[in-house]
């Protein structure tokens, strides 16, 4: 490891404007200065891998990424010297539960809570969200838990950042469905099965698209009738405008498969399936022809058939041999821990998942399944800077993270200057 | 017909004024006026409630048929003022009703107890304007009462109902087998409250103008959320951790557009100091005055000396009891502990006077020692967060309700 200048960290960049702010009245420039990375290898993602590259930064966004030898810094940039390590883009997760604290993502008086959301949960400082960081995953969907059939919605951020606001990615980030396998009703309730479970997601979906009809109408000028805003489908008009998704806790074949035909081909929503373990690779074919539908698997890879054959499915495989496309992972953290969705990814390479799309699976996958793929999920000028530097392949365990940038800003730097 | 009731107890006590009593000249070694430079050998001039004058010995006369009090070793500052305070009722019993979540219905006006033991030891402490409010068993405890510690009655003592809405957003209200679990259910039943305050209030606004000729429906439990959006008074909030206070800086105040106090702000909240600072907000500190920062720095930082290093302007930073968590009088051993942990001690005294009357709105009438100002004043034996110099006399609406010389206290 070659010795590098310490800059300013974006915490004194933070620490530094904020005592100029409180003695000066001005506000603080929080802009990084330009930045140059060289790295041994730059796995762009979408555009191949680059031997002995340079990734120029600036303004938190990519500016340029090619061969050292062609891709020229500009003047005034600090060039960090990993020659001996790998670039890649930082990894996404679409099924997390770490940015608050554990008891704030279920609220179980109602089988169905759409009015409830985690954005207001979020503790910017949590230290679930530094391993995060630290572990390369920059951007994570937090998510309400499975206790009820819709628990809410949750929020897109990334895992670093000065303030609430800076780490928002998009407020509504997904409406959270448990189709089954933790919410049923057992004090009594309807809901204890999954007819009764059904029933009440269609009720609310009914409701929800006859609302968002009458709004598109009164608003598009074709009604002239106002409908009264009801605060509790109010979040649901995105999810037929196509603004955000609906991701659901579904696994089984029997399971996912009416999982995909409710939300899929009845309310034509734009639909991440998520789990899909146990028995639901069975239904993997099926889910194949359904062209758009997104799916999230994890945190188990692996299904253990004793009675077929006898021995570990691989998931993950099972679904891509089957034709299924849009396929990335999940830790479903802190179920697996946060910091450990590379594992994942190398689980399912161990048993069997071809290992070029699995970096895809943990970054331009999850990217473009939630709809950001033109901010995250690829190391592209224009997009954000979120990269992390590591002394070997993204799936090696024995090779150490040395830098993370979230938005061009430094959220994890390892320490020690030397070797492990 | 509550807005009616309102109007009644907001004009009576303008309408009664109690006897005036004799006018007084304070004299003293030291006059701390805290909106101004301090005195030295100094004299008060108060008449008809008021202070009439204040400023050296020297050049300041004292008319004929005023009561000299001679007290020229002690110091003279503003009675204290606490935002956060349960202490008016007749025990605790009245400060919770929790079977919904929500009771904007509720107000502590009606629970009252003129000279109960705890307002006796308020007054003995210098404590002389508190905000009394409900407790945090409920997301909305219900509104609470601005009040003078003095007086016999409640006309007296009452400065203004309602004197803030009490929301308590988490840590504390949680409703274990309710909706309300955590903190996304709690946060949602706070924001569905004030949305149906604010159509409410939109509604009748727009009725009164003649801008709509539909009438709306009376409903008394949003009835006394129309003057949240007025601003007529501020919400105060039971707000801690960093989340927390987040959400009640974002849902009341950037969502609501609400006058907010931040109240307790306590454990890691001051995190978000430089957003609370960029805002027009107000925060409230304690009871508990540090934190125990055990990841970054593993010592001790005191709360109110982070929000003023965060960036929170230091007129808006104030410091409570939550009485009787910590006894009304020791209020300024809570100032004491603030600067003991950092806090510039000029800041820690407008914290107890000035900052909390200007953040409860009655920054005009009490909080320093100026002409026409409420004459609420304390004589100590030094300074205000000495705790080795005794209070000497402590007057409220310029009438001495505690004198430890004569023994003399609000009661008589």
């Amino acid at each position: 490891m070659t010795r590098r200048r310490r800059r300013p960290r974006a915490i004194d960049a933070l620490v530094l404007g904020a005592a100029a702010a409180a003695t000066l009245g001005a506000a603080p420039d929080d802009t990084p200065p330009g930045l140059a990375i060289r790295a041994a290898k730059i796995q762009t993602v979408t555009s191949g891998a680059v031997d002995d590259g340079v990734i120029v930064v600036r303004g938190g966004k990519i500016e340029a990424v090619g061969p050292a030898r062609t891709t020229a810094v500009p003047e005034g940039y600090e060039v960090l010297d990993y020659r001996d390590s790998w670039v890649f883009p930082g990894m996404i997760d679409l099924h997390s539960h770490i940015a608050g604290m554990g008891g704030d993502i279920n609220d179980m008086v109602h089988p169905t809570n759409p009015e409830l959301r985690t954005y207001d949960t979020i503790d910017p400082d949590d230290e679930d969200l530094k391993l995060a960081a630290a572990g390369g995953v920059t951007t994570v969907l937090y998510i309400p838990g499975s206790g009820t059939n819709v628990s809410g919605f949750g929020c897109l951020l990334k895992t670093f950042g000065a303030s609430l606001d800076d780490m928002v990615v998009r407020r509504y980030g997904a409406m959270k469905v448990a189709q089954a396998f933790n919410p049923e009703r057992r004090g009594g309730d309807l809901g204890l099965s999954r007819m009764g479970m059904s029933w009440g997601l269609h009720e609310l979906l009914d409701r929800a698209r006859a609302y968002t009809a009458a709004w598109d109408a009164f608003e598009a000028g074709r009604s002239d009738e106002r409908p009264e805003t009801d605060p509790t489908l109010e979040p649901l008009k995105g999810l037929f405008r196509r603004e955000y998704p609906v991701i659901i806790h579904t696994a089984g074949a029997r399971d996912i498969v009416s999982t995909a035909r409710m939300f899929f081909d009845e309310y034509k929503l734009w639909t991440i399936i998520t789990h899909g373990c146990f028995d639901a690779h069975k239904a993997a074919p099926d889910l194949a022809r359904r062209d758009g539908l997104y799916v999230n698997l994890g945190p188990r890879l692996f299904d253990f058939n004793p009675t077929a054959e006898g021995r570990f499915v691989p998931v993950p495989k099972v679904y891509a041999d089957a034709g299924v496309e849009r396929i990335s992972f999940c830790t479903d953290a802190p179920v697996v821990p946060q910091e450990e969705l590379f594992l994942q990814a190398a689980m399912a390479v161990r048993f069997g998942f071809p290992p070029e799309r699995a970096l895809r699976a943990v970054t331009i996958e999850p990217a473009e399944a939630i709809g950001i793929a033109d901010r995250t999920g690829s190391l592209e000028p224009g997009k954000d800077a979120d990269l992390v530097v590591k002394d070997g392949d993204p799936f090696d365990p024995a090779t150490p993270i040395r830098l993370v940038l979230v938005n061009g800003k430094v959220a994890f730097e390892w320490k020690s200057g030397s070797k492990p | 017909m509550v807005s009616a009731i309102l109007a009644l107890i907001l004009a009576a006590a303008p309408d009664a004024p109690p006897p005036a009593p004799p006018p007084l000249a304070i004299r003293v070694a030291r006059i701390l006026p805290v909106t101004a430079p301090p005195i030295d050998d100094g004299v008060i001039l108060c008449r008809d409630g008021k202070i009439e004058a204040l400023g050296p010995a020297r050049t300041l006369p004292v008319p004929p048929g005023y009561t000299v009090i001679d007290a020229r070793d002690d110091w003279a500052f503003p009675g204290f003022v606490d935002l956060h305070s349960h202490i008016a009722s007749e025990n605790s019993s009245d400060l919770n009703d929790v079977v919904y979540q929500i009771n904007t219905d509720l107000r502590n006006l009606d629970v009252i107890v003129p000279g109960n033991e705890l307002l006796v030891d308020a007054v003995e402490g210098g404590v002389t304007t508190i905000l009394f409010i409900p407790g945090s068993g409920s997301n909305s405890g219900g509104f609470g009462t601005l009040l003078k510690t003095a007086g016999n009655t409640l006309e007296e003592m009452l400065v203004r109902f309602p004197g803030a809405l009490k929301i308590a957003q988490a840590g504390n209200p949680e409703r274990p087998a309710d909706l309300g679990r955590g903190r996304m259910g709690m946060n949602w039943m706070i924001r569905n409250v004030l949305r149906e305050g604010r159509e409410y209030h939109d509604a009748w606004t727009a009725y009164e103008s003649g801008a709509s000729a539909e009438k709306p429906e009376r409903v008394v439990r949003l009835e006394l959320l129309r003057g949240l959006f007025e601003r007529k008074y501020p919400i105060l909030v039971h707000t801690q951790i960093f989340q927390v206070v987040q959400s009640s800086m974002r849902i009341l105040h950037d969502e609501f557009g609400l006058w907010v106090v931040l109240s307790h702000t306590t454990f890691d909240g001051y995190k978000n100091a430089p957003e609370i600072g960029k805002r027009d907000l107000y925060v409230n500190c304690g009871p508990r005055e540090y934190d125990f920062n055990s990841t970054a720095e593993r010592r001790f930082v005191g709360i109110a000396a982070k929000y003023l290093e965060g960036g929170v302007p230091a007129d808006r930073i104030s410091i409570n009891t939550d009485a009787p968590v910590v006894p009304e009088s020791q209020l300024f051993v809570q100032a004491a502990m603030a600067i003991r942990y950092g806090l510039d001690p000029e800041v820690a005294l407008r914290g107890v006077t000035i900052n909390g009357a200007r953040a409860i709105g009655i920054g005009d009438r009490v909080g320093s020692l100026e002409p026409g100002k409420d004459a609420d004043i304390v004589v100590k034996g030094g300074e205000p967060f000495d705790a080795r110099t005794p209070i000497k006399m402590t007057i409220v609406n310029g009438k001495i309700v505690h004198d430890a010389t004569t023994k003399k206290t609000a009661r008589d």
